[in-house]
């Protein structure tokens, strides 16, 4: 072995490595972006998911924007008020409320509630099977079940069960992608925790609904016409409940002949018929 | 010029055409149901605005919707009777749309007499748009197109010919067949109609050389001058030829047809008047003349009803505003064999799940197909094989806009906005790629991104 | 007894009655000739090779589609596991030893398939891959030629191997002592055409290969672009040297016909998922094909450019689809 070649050989690496380390260091030093410490530090605060739900592009431009124009009224859907109050703080700004939400798919017209005829062969998304008017579900307005949703979701917070996207909402981080993803515009961001809602989005009435689901609304506005708070009404052909009247009575849901009207994440009061409710 | 050589240069295939299932003749007239469902949108552009209400007596040829806009088109009662009522209600191609339902009184009373052997009045030219128009005439090749739009070109449009398309190039359709055979003289007649409101002097009929009969006959209304026989007053000079082509698919389409009888080519986003030239199909031509000579709105057309799956596969004369279903029952029914419906043609229809729908201006054909007839498909991967790129006749790559359909990299779909849907690639695409359906859902995106 | 339901689907709804394991199984037709060919001058081990190739590919394929997760019965019998093991074996001498066919196999399914998503998904063609492979790790198995007996059908195996034509000519080329141009050439040109020449399974009768070429082109499996183009281009190139120095260059006829060309112009180049989609395009990677073929031929160390050539333009191809397109509808 030639000791001379080998001794040789390491002296010239670690020159060349001397070198490059030194170039290195003064392109980092001379080319440097000065940038506002305060985007790093927002940036690291944030859930790390750049899912986009901020409307911005990725946690990176929404740390830009905050520290940019501070707006107290924006939000990071997934950090919810945790991360809302540790952005406060780094920025000095006082930190406004905001409502934890989450999606929610207007539609119960499963497989075995409402009819489906024909079979669909084609790309299995809901915006193409609109497109030519092919999806095999009778009601226009109804899910179709093909599933855009659910690929649009990257938290994998929905899936099809029964033929009907439903929202697992211990995974929904509210980022937004599905409410833009449905062509029948079936989701929507609701406040999390109890609440009560129509949850069809037909705008047939009457008889035609019941050929084609057993829980569609047929807008016979009982439901309206029950509610003890004025909560309800008929808006644009769409049973709409205001969460902030209705004081979880459960009136509606017993009066609706359809079992449109469903309930969540709190108990009827006792003298109520044990209607389902959907937790 | 003329010879049956011509044709679209680039591009196309030839399906089986399937046109004996369904001959040209005879014409049957379906017998008017009880209760009609009027679309009020039956045309392309701004949907038109109903004017009867619930109750109201009508006649036939009285005005149901009127035009709303520029680009719209007006529709009218097919029978006289009462308005049933107004409700939103599915035709093809649309969940809900605002129908008028009318009960058929039976009588046919008319609201104002149509001049039974009229001519077209040359005296006047200047009311001929304005009787397009007022008879709702639209595009009768399947487009619906509002009539007196395309003949109300800009000023600076430097038009030198009319074309009338006379391919029907989709199989199973023989509708415009029996209107080249049944009514040449009426055809030509309205397209002297549409040539004098053009300013045009040079028209040229295309007509599929597989429609020997109906070349025939045109020609020999022609030679007979049969259809100045329906004019009087002075008309204008206009050379016309009838030009068979060769039986290809997409051959009636606008832009492959105009490269055929006059070797130009329409852009990229551009219009036929772009290149001096208007097309017409023939039907809307005889239709035009209808309403010109005798005052008669569009209430009526011919409609091919085909496929192994129906019992009497014909031609058949219905109203506007038929339910599909009474069409069928007219035609003897479908069989148990029925495995899929489609309203237009094999190559561009639309598939429909029940026959609820109403008949509307622009349906050409209804086709109730067996098994063997239509094949559904699960796409595969793209085998790069690149027979789609050979097919396409406006030259685009579907395989490649269809790659990047698949990934939502619409932006990446270069060209799809000249894709005319007509099927070609997918009809000849080996994986059975959902080549169409891609474009379509690309141009949707494209148009959202532009908005 | 299901009761069939409506079809809803996107127009258009009439399909030219094709698939692709019809597209395959015409490939496979098409190299029944020279499968014939190779049995009547190589023996029943010609046989052999093939169908162990044929069987080892679609064993590595099910493999590979179970890894991938795609639906087997609809991917396993579209027949182009069965096309990759023929072509294959056509690339191999008939004396490969049957483990060494199953490692290419391997290769070739398995290296230059399956990680890219299967079918259709692959930017090299697989039999070239694995043929290239085995060339590297299994030199002198791969090129050892046994010297063809017409109707040699009870014949396992010709013990006595010989040089193929390329390899001498390289030797002539070179001006090497003691080869001439007359003495590297086969004993004549019908030779060349039926197969009476070594070489591997698949490439010995340009007749037979011909034939299946003529008969892919007739139910429309290939167009004529790239094989006219690659053919053209090797007759043309090496016409040029042979023009400029004859006695060192053999005439261009004798390029096309020995050799990959025939095999390689009509079966792998014009393999579709690795070539481009346009007419234009598929001109230009024939002339790619021929041109680099000749270089090796001619110029670089090997006796033979064929396989290279055509995978070396296999990696052009996205860019050759990326900028040739078909000319616009209408000029702007």
């Amino acid at each position: 072995m030639d000791v001379q070649a080998v001794v040789t050989a390491a002296l010239f690496l670690a020159a060349l490595s001397g070198v490059l380390a030194v170039v290195l260091v003064v392109a980092a030093k001379k080319f440097a972006v000065v940038e506002n410490p305060l985007i790093k530090e927002v940036e690291e605060v944030l859930p790390q998911y750049n899912c986009g739900g901020c409307g911005f592009p990725g946690c990176s431009g929404f740390a830009r924007f905050m520290v940019e124009t501070r707006d107290p009224d924006r939000t990071c859907p997934p950090g919810g008020q945790a991360t809302k109050n540790r952005i406060a703080q780094i920025l000095g700004m006082e930190s406004k409320g905001t409502t934890p939400t989450v999606a929610h798919i207007f539609c119960k017209g499963t497989d075995s509630k409402a009819l489906n005829e024909g079979a669909f062969y084609g790309i299995q998304d809901c915006t193409a099977a609109d497109l030519v008017t092919a999806a095999t579900k009778v009601c226009p307005y109804g899910c179709m079940g093909l599933g855009s949703c659910v690929t649009a979701c990257t938290f994998d917070a929905i899936r099809i069960v029964d033929g009907v996207a439903e929202v697992i909402e211990e995974k929904c981080v509210a980022c937004g992608a599905c409410v833009k993803a449905c062509p029948r515009n079936l989701i929507a961001m609701i406040p999390q925790g109890a609440r009560v809602y129509c949850e069809c989005r037909s705008k047939d009435r009457g008889a035609p609904v019941k050929k084609y689901c057993q829980v569609g609304c047929i807008t016979c506005q009982l439901c309206v016409k029950a509610c003890p708070t004025k909560a309800i009404s008929l808006k644009d052909e769409l049973i709409i409940i205001d969460q902030e009247l209705c004081t979880r009575c459960g009136a509606c849901i017993e009066k609706c002949p359809q079992h449109s009207i469903l309930g969540a994440h709190f108990e009827l009061p006792p003298k109520a018929e044990a209607k389902e409710v959907v937790a | 010029m003329s010879g049956a050589g011509t044709g679209f240069k680039t591009g196309g295939v030839h399906p089986r055409e399937a046109k004996e299932l369904a001959p040209a003749l005879p014409v049957i007239e379906v017998p008017v149901p009880d209760k009609l469902l009027v679309a009020v949108t039956q045309h392309l552009g701004k949907p038109s605005k109903v004017v009867v209400a619930k109750g109201q007596d009508v006649k036939v040829g009285d005005l149901i919707s009127d035009l709303d806009g520029p680009i719209s088109s007006c529709v009218h009662s097919p029978v006289s009777g009462k308005v049933l009522r107004i409700f939103d209600g599915p035709v093809v191609g649309a969940y809900r749309v605002p129908i008028v339902e009318i009960m058929n009184d039976k009588n046919f009373t008319p609201a104002k007499e149509f001049v039974a052997d009229g001519k077209v009045p040359f005296d006047t030219p200047e009311g001929f748009v304005e009787a397009i128009k007022a008879a709702g005439i639209v595009g009768l090749g399947g487009a619906a197109f509002p009539t007196q739009v395309k003949l109300s070109p800009p000023k600076d449009a430097k038009l030198d010919t009319l074309i009338l398309n006379g391919c029907e190039c989709e199989p199973y359709l023989t509708a415009d067949d029996a209107v080249m055979q049944t009514r040449p003289a009426q055809l030509i007649a309205g397209a002297l109609v549409m040539a004098a409101v053009l300013k045009v002097r040079n028209v040229l009929i295309g007509v599929e050389n597989n429609k020997q009969v109906a070349i025939a006959a045109l020609n020999k209304a022609l030679a007979d001058k049969a259809h100045l026989a329906l004019c009087s007053g002075t008309v204008p000079e206009a050379a016309i030829s009838v030009v068979p082509v060769r039986t290809r698919y997409p051959q009636g389409a606008e832009k492959q047809l105009i490269d055929a009888l006059v070797g130009r080519r329409v852009g990229s986003g551009k219009l036929p008047l772009h290149v001096g030239v208007v097309v017409q199909n023939v039907g809307t031509a005889t239709a035009v003349f209808d309403a010109v000579a005798t005052g008669k709105p569009l209430i009526e057309r011919i409609v091919t009803v085909s496929g192994k799956a129906i019992n009497n596969p014909g031609n058949y004369l219905v109203r506007i505003g038929t339910p599909l279903q009474a069409l069928v029952d007219a035609a003897g029914g479908v069989k148990e064999s029925l495995r899929a419906i489609v309203a237009g043609g094999p190559m561009m229809g639309k598939s429909i799940r029940a026959l609820d729908a109403p008949v509307v201006k622009g349906m050409s054909g209804l086709l109730l197909l067996q098994e063997e007839e239509i094949q559904a498909y699960e796409e595969r991967d793209c085998i790069r094989c690149g027979r789609c790129v050979d097919a396409c006749p406006v030259n685009l790559v579907p395989c490649d806009i269809a790659a990047m359909a698949e990934f939502k990299r619409w932006a990446d779909c270069i060209g799809v906005m000249d894709c005319v849907e007509c099927g070609c690639c997918q009809y000849v695409c080996p994986a059975h790629r959902n080549l169409v359906l891609y474009n379509r859902l690309a141009k949707y995106y494209q148009r959202r991104i532009k908005k | 007894m299901s009761e069939k339901k409506l079809i809803l689907q996107s127009s258009p709804h009439l399909r030219e009655q094709d698939s692709v394991r019809k597209v395959m199984m015409t490939v496979v037709l098409a190299l029944a000739p020279a499968m014939a060919a190779s049995v009547w001058f190589f023996g029943w081990r010609a046989l052999l090779v093939q169908v162990v190739a044929v069987v080892a590919c679609l064993a590595f394929e099910a493999l590979g589609l179970l890894l991938l997760k795609r639906p087997m019965k609809e991917h396993i019998t579209d027949g182009s596991a069965v096309v990759t093991g023929l072509l294959l074996a056509m690339n191999l001498p008939s004396s490969i030893p049957i483990w060494m066919t199953v490692v290419g196999s391997a290769v070739a399914i398995l290296v230059a398939k399956i990680p890219y998503g299967g079918i259709g998904n692959n930017p090299f063609n697989p039999a070239l891959v694995g043929r290239v492979f085995m060339f590297v790790a299994f030199p002198t198995a791969m090129t050892s030629w046994p010297k063809p007996i017409e109707g040699a059908l009870d014949l396992f195996v010709n013990a006595e191997t010989g040089a193929t034509p390329l390899g001498m000519l390289k030797y002539v080329q070179k001006g090497t002592e003691g080869f001439s141009m007359s003495g590297a050439m086969p004993g004549s040109t019908a030779d060349m055409l039926l197969g009476n020449v070594g070489g591997c399974i698949g490439e010995i009768s340009a007749a037979a290969l011909l034939l299946g070429g003529l008969f892919m082109l007739w139910r429309k499996v290939i167009t004529w672009h790239i094989p006219v183009a690659f053919i053209g281009s090797v007759f043309v190139f090496s016409g040029i040297f042979y023009l400029v120095d004859p006695a060192h260059y053999a005439n261009p006829l004798f390029h096309v016909l020995s050799g990959g060309v025939m095999l390689g112009a009509i079966f792998m180049a014009t393999d579709m998922v690795t070539s481009p989609v346009t007419t234009k395009g598929m001109i230009i990677f024939g002339l790619g094909c021929g041109i680099i073929t000749c270089l090796i031929r001619l110029l670089a160390s090997f006796p033979e450019g064929v396989s290279f050539a055509i995978l070396i333009m296999n990696g052009l191809t996205p860019l050759i689809d990326r900028y040739i397109k078909p000319a616009p509808f209408a000029k702007a």
